[in-house]
């Protein structure tokens, strides 16, 4: 149904879709999803936590992915995924500490233990801390975006440390879900499908502040270039 | 911190974090058009 919405119409309808995916979201998460033997209600914290620490991989990802194009083609448009994908990835993992700091709280009586799950995603957001403020430092448009595009391919090192630091390592942070057999997955269904339905409406909304973030930032560039053009 | 306590805190932070990047953007993009203004004239 949606291919038949164009352009300007779908720039209007799209925040509306994600409200209501949102919503229905929310509901699912405070009122549908049963609680949970062991941890009761508290463990609803994770359909928030979760989806965050989800997206925050998925820009983390893209701007590795815009990075190597924009070495391979040179083209600034990669650049511009890349620094917009950071800053929301970053956002993203700030929210999943904060979130995941006031559950350890609730559940093993500290804000902060110093767990390698915690550890290393606080690893992974101040590399891309520094990834912005290398970008920020720099004033030439080329330099920036070919220094910022190594540091985003390095920088990418820490998300499998990241997760795979509950895996590899001695910690006290819930595992993973990793289906036990062939689309078996060890928990409850409607807890799975309000999983799903969080992640899919926080991965909605990146999208489309991806969007806007990118359409601000090329809007920028334009106008630089311009006012570059008027001093020559 | 009671559950619900728990839950309000974590659904406020996610919401007023991503509230706090939106108004940001939005001031951004309201000195763009201002400079997009100022160039058209």
């Amino acid at each position: 149904m949606f291919y038949m919405i164009k352009g300007e119409n779908m720039k209007k309808i799209y925040p509306i879709i994600i409200f209501l995916v949102n919503l229905a979201a929310l509901y699912m998460i405070f009122l549908w999803a049963p609680p949970e033997r062991t941890l009761g209600d508290s463990y609803r914290v994770f359909f928030i936590h979760t989806p965050s620490a989800w997206v925050s991989y998925l820009a983390f990802t893209i701007t590795f992915l815009s990075s190597i194009l924009y070495l391979k083609t040179r083209n600034f448009k990669w650049d511009l995924y890349a620094s917009s994908s950071a800053l929301l990835g970053l956002l993203f993992c700030i929210i999943t500490i904060i979130t995941g700091a006031i559950w350890a709280k609730v559940a093993w009586g500290l804000y902060w233990n110093w767990d390698p799950r915690q550890t290393t995603t606080l690893v992974l957001m101040l590399a891309y801390l520094g990834y912005i403020s290398f970008r920020m430092a720099i004033d030439d448009k080329e330099q920036r975006a070919r220094v910022s595009s190594v540091l985003g391919i390095l920088a990418f090192i820490s998300i499998p440390l990241s997760y795979l630091s509950t895996i590899i390592l001695a910690t006290i942070h819930p595992m993973p879900l990793i289906p036990t057999s062939k689309l078996q997955i060890g928990v409850e269904p409607t807890i799975l499908q309000t999983l799903l339905t969080s992640t899919f409406a926080v991965t909605l909304l990146f999208l489309w502040m991806f969007y806007i973030t990118v359409e601000m930032y090329r809007t920028i560039d334009t106008i630089k270039s311009v006012k570059m053009e008027n001093v020559k | 911190m009671t559950t619900l306590e728990l839950l309000f805190t974590v659904s406020a932070i996610f919401w007023v974090l991503i509230f706090l990047y939106l108004t940001w953007l939005h001031s951004k993009i309201m000195k763009i058009s201002k400079k997009l203004n100022k160039l058209k004239v």
